[in-house]
């Protein structure tokens, strides 16, 4: 049988082949999907987590930690869908209708893949109707605005907006260089984080508390 | 003897980065998401994939681009005493903006820039000595969405007779600013004669070309506006890790934008512009480092490789206010900055990256660069410099102070202009202050004082008509 510990480790060191490898066999020699999830994938990036907080890993070592961990969880996929196991939330960002910049976009998809969401990337430039769409379309719980310009931030706005016309149930997150706090409560967005790490944290606590608002 | 250059990169080395960039636009070739541009790529011989909007460009048409980019020109200015000729002779200081915010210095908080913050900032980068010529300082936030830029610069010109080098990132943003600025100087031709304006060009890092930058610049070289093709690749985030490799992708990316520019209006003034620079991997925001300043020395080396006028980063601080971190390293930047030789060092003025836009630091920067302008003229050593006589005369136990020779010469020592230099008692008694509370007093009295050369009528009814279409144009009332 294989250790699931060393799956966990596998993402910490972020070798790829390894855990791909030993999820494979996890799943062909029947182990439980849920147990490879939570005890060989959750488990190696909440250890690589609690080694960014403590200061011992970077950007670097988190982002490719998430590039392994996705690699893993590709294989569970279609198990865990039969299993009817929940991700840690359903995510679908964009770029703010009129910024094509997305290397930020990027990071934060990456780090929340990493985080255990599931995440979908619908690009740059994107109309608010866009969002709301897909947003339906997967069942999102958040949506993730970003725009690096204050000349496309106002289109955040829009997304929120369109959103709360939809009446549909889901929070918007929003980030990029010229947002701050204050913005992010002007416009009514549920979320804001100035940088990557924060995102994952903050679309967690968003949904932690999605019950009681 | 002036003090020798800085170089960062050998010879041979600087032919290694020019090869492996070259290596890098014909193999992996770069993404341009303009029709327009790629049918002038397409023609000129490159390899272009339309549907993937990827360009492959060979050897011969960099070269070519690289050949018929102009080696010199000039930054003209609303005033012509603020002309700036950029030909490698001397530094000029670029007061920097783009900023979304503005630090009131009435309550020293940040907040969003407003047109009102712009314009009372441009007049104290007007009034400023080291102040060649500025960015729109901060951002006009409180017109809409789609003006900003176009305000930016009508904001900028109106109140500063300083070069003013701005942003568009739409075709449309490019021709209501050239329209603009030809009603200041008098019409079209007068402006490609003067261009009183020029506009930064950045590439997205790593490797791409975004539609509204490349068609604003293919507008702005066919009206002779100078521009500066400003690749901003980040070292282990949108570019190579290693500084040798962000280098090579930068450069690439410069050589690209110039052959776009070169391609489709041959002899259109172009500005080496370096904005590659280092992140905190910890936050992955952008940082100020001893790498970015290594990687400004050797792109810079790379302009001169090239012939080219240049510009880059020189004051840069990511600190939030005024202190000694913003101070540090802002100074800690010039003197080696100025060493390598580029014609226009950015930064002064800005905070937190370009975040912030904050008048105090650009007094405190103007005296910062007085400091490190004096030190790079370095001692001069000539029979009467070496005083032997002076010596002689004074010999021991005298004092130099009231020696003619003293009395002719002590004016040229650099003085500092808002730092103090007093004695302890002098400094408490005159209410302790800091620097930051000196230079926003100084702000203050700049505002009360100067007044900058106001635009004629005649323009300012043109610039209101102009302003009133492009608003008709680009807004679109919901």
């Amino acid at each position: 049988m294989v250790d699931l510990a060393k799956i966990a480790d596998g993402i910490i060191k972020a070798d790829v082949d390894a855990v791909k490898e030993m999820v494979q066999q996890a799943i062909a020699e029947g182990q439980d999907v849920q147990k490879i999830l939570n005890n060989g994938l959750i488990a190696g990036m909440s250890a690589v987590g609690d080694k960014f907080e403590s200061g011992e890993f970077f950007l670097p070592e988190m982002i490719i930690a998430s590039k392994t961990m996705k690699e893993g969880l590709e294989l569970l996929r279609p198990l865990l869908l039969q299993a009817k196991v929940k991700s840690a939330g359903v995510v679908v960002m964009g770029t703010a209708k009129g910024d094509i910049h997305d290397i930020g976009k990027g990071i934060v998809g990456t780090m929340l893949e990493g985080g255990g969401f599931m995440v979908t990337d619908i690009g740059v430039d994107i109309d608010p109707e866009k969002f709301v769409e897909t947003a339906k379309e997967k069942n999102a719980d958040i949506i993730g605005v970003s725009a690096l310009l204050t000349t496309t931030m106002v289109g955040m706005k829009d997304v929120i907006d369109s959103v709360r016309e939809a009446g549909i149930k889901v929070k918007v997150m929003i980030g990029g260089a010229s947002i701050t706090d204050e913005y992010a409560d002007e416009i009514g967005a549920d979320g804001y984080a100035p940088d990557a790490p924060a995102a994952v944290r903050e679309a967690a606590k968003m949904l932690d508390t999605k019950s009681s608002k | 003897m002036a003090i020798s250059k800085i170089t960062i990169l050998s010879d041979s080395e600087l032919e290694t980065i020019h090869n492996a960039s070259l290596e890098v636009l014909e193999e992996t070739g770069t993404i341009v998401e303009s029709r327009d541009a790629l049918d002038i790529l397409k023609k000129a011989g490159a390899e272009v994939d339309y549907e993937e909007q990827r360009v492959k460009l060979p050897h011969d048409l960099v070269a070519e681009a690289i050949k018929r980019a102009p080696k010199r020109f000039t930054y003209c200015a609303r005033d012509p005493k603020n002309d700036l000729v950029l030909d490698k002779t001397r530094p000029y200081f670029c007061a920097v903006g783009g900023d979304p915010f503005h630090i009131d210095w009435e309550t020293n908080q940040r907040r969003y820039c407003t047109t009102e913050d712009m314009a009372r900032s441009t007049v104290i980068a007007d009034y400023l000595d080291h102040v060649d010529m500025m960015w729109p300082l901060g951002g006009c936030l409180d017109v809409p969405e789609p003006l900003t830029h176009i305000y930016n610069m009508v904001t900028s010109l109106k109140h500063t007779t300083k070069h003013v080098e701005g942003d568009a990132v739409s075709a449309a943003e490019a021709r209501y600013q050239i329209e603009i600025a030809a009603a200041i100087v008098g019409g079209r031709e007068e402006l490609r004669a003067r261009p009183i304006f020029s506009m930064v060009n950045c590439t997205l890092s790593p490797l791409r070309y975004e539609r509204g930058m490349i068609e604003a610049s293919l507008e702005l070289a066919k009206a002779g506006i100078p521009m500066a093709v400003m690749p901003m690749a980040m070292a282990g985030m949108s570019a190579p890790v290693t500084l040798a490799g962000t280098l090579v992708e930068h450069n690439a990316e410069f050589l690209g934008g110039l052959a776009i520019i070169q391609l489709a209006s041959p002899g259109a003034p172009v500005v080496y512009s370096v904005g590659s620079g280092t992140v905190d991997f910890r936050t992955g925001l952008e940082m100020q480092s001893a790498e970015m300043m290594l990687m400004n020395a050797g792109l810079t080396q790379m302009a001169h490789f090239y012939d080219l006028p240049s510009e880059s980063r020189g004051m840069r601080s990511t600190s939030k206010l005024v202190d000694a971190q913003s101070g540090y390293e802002k100074a800690i930047a010039l003197i080696p900055r100025l060493l390598s030789g580029p014609d226009i060092v950015l930064g002064l003025g800005g905070l937190e990256g370009v975040r912030i836009n904050s008048a105090a630091a650009l007094v405190i920067d103007n005296e910062i660069i007085d400091y490190a302008l004096r030190y790079v003229q370095g001692i001069e050593v000539s029979e009467k410099t070496l005083a032997i006589d002076v010596i002689h005369r004074v010999g021991p136990r005298g004092n130099y102070l009231g020696e003619r020779h003293t009395v002719e010469r002590y004016r040229e020592r650099w003085k500092c202009r808002i730092a103090d230099f007093s004695a302890f008692e002098t400094w408490e008694a005159g209410g302790s202050k800091p620097l930051d509370v000196v230079a926003n007093e100084k702000v203050r009295e700049i505002l009360a004082t100067h007044r900058p050369e106001p635009l004629s009528e005649a323009a300012e009814k043109e610039i209101s008509y102009i302003l009133k279409k492009s608003k008709e144009e680009l807004v679109t009332e919901n």
